[in-house]
């Protein structure tokens, strides 16, 4: 998605720019004789950033929403990973699933494809169409809903409206099937509706 | 010793747990995929509370600031790393492990 509006474009430009100016304080840890180069190299790196990643809708409240459950999320998923190493039993049973996003291409589903490894007991292995295959360390746990729920807070952080979008690909509601058999083969295309 | 060296000691320690527990995942897991779980989610765990642990000791923002962008380079750099692993590994047609 661009950005057509060009007091969104200005509004990208100063976001960045205060940006770069923070990672260069960071760097520097606050010297002020730094800020000669510095200057210069923010304006550079700013330029350069527009150009290479055009500016996409995005939102700060989705953003906020987003980190306390990915922090949450991040927690409990170590926690679940470390047991499972250390307990006696081995209490695992991979598999392999394919959910079918509602994300449209883009920004959101690299996002999303990026995440879903952090969270507990999932982990993405490989974007096809409209579907992502996720490694499920236990495949008892329900997954559907952490996906789907998941999914919902990357479209709040890119201003999506997955019911549009869901609509416009025709799609159903979300779905996750086993997708890759014993000897490793892929199912044949898994249908679309 | 303050409360502040406290806590910090405490997310230093648990910390340094979990990638005790990630090593021990990486060499008791079974196979490629299961592997991949173990480093990246215990790891990135791990590091995120010593990071937190040394920012409890940090002398300005800025030293904070960076312990911080150290942790999500990480992150980003991991969670990429282990997605392109996975991606290999299916397209070799790798299975994944089952009882």
């Amino acid at each position: 998605m661009r950005l057509t509006d060009p007091s969104l474009r200005v509004r990208a430009l100063l976001l960045r720019l205060a940006l770069f100016a923070l990672l260069w304080w960071v760097l520097t840890e606050g010297r002020p004789d730094a800020w000669l180069i510095g200057g210069l190299v923010v304006f550079a790196a700013s330029g350069l950033s527009l150009i290479l990643s055009r500016p996409t809708p995005w939102s700060a409240i989705g953003l906020a929403r987003f980190l306390p459950f990915f922090l949450l999320r991040s927690w409990r998923g170590g926690l679940d990973v470390a047991w499972r190493a250390c307990w006696p039993s081995l209490p695992i049973a991979p598999v392999i699933m394919s959910y079918r996003l509602r994300l449209p291409p883009g920004r959101a589903r690299v996002f999303m494809t990026a995440v879903v490894s952090l969270l507990p007991g999932t982990l993405s292995a490989e974007l096809a169409r409209n579907r992502l295959h996720i490694h499920v360390l236990d495949g008892r746990a329900p997954i559907l809903n952490d996906l789907a729920d998941l999914e919902t807070r990357v479209a709040a952080i890119f201003r999506i409206d997955l019911a549009a979008a869901q609509r416009s690909n025709d799609l159903v509601s979300p779905d996750a099937v086993p997708c890759v058999d014993r000897s490793g083969r892929m199912r044949s295309r898994v249908q679309r509706s | 010793m303050t409360i502040l060296d406290l806590v910090s000691a405490v997310l230093l320690l648990v910390g340094g747990g979990f990638f005790l527990a990630g090593t021990v995942g990486l060499l008791r897991f079974p196979d490629v995929y299961t592997r991949l779980h173990a480093l990246t989610k215990a790891d990135n765990l791990g590091l995120g509370l010593v990071v937190a642990g040394l920012c409890m000791q940090a002398e300005s923002w800025a030293v904070i600031g960076k312990l911080v962008l150290i942790w999500l380079l990480v992150l980003i750099a991991s969670s990429f790393a282990c997605h392109l692993v996975a991606r290999a590994a299916l397209h070799r047609r790798i299975p994944p492990w089952s009882r």
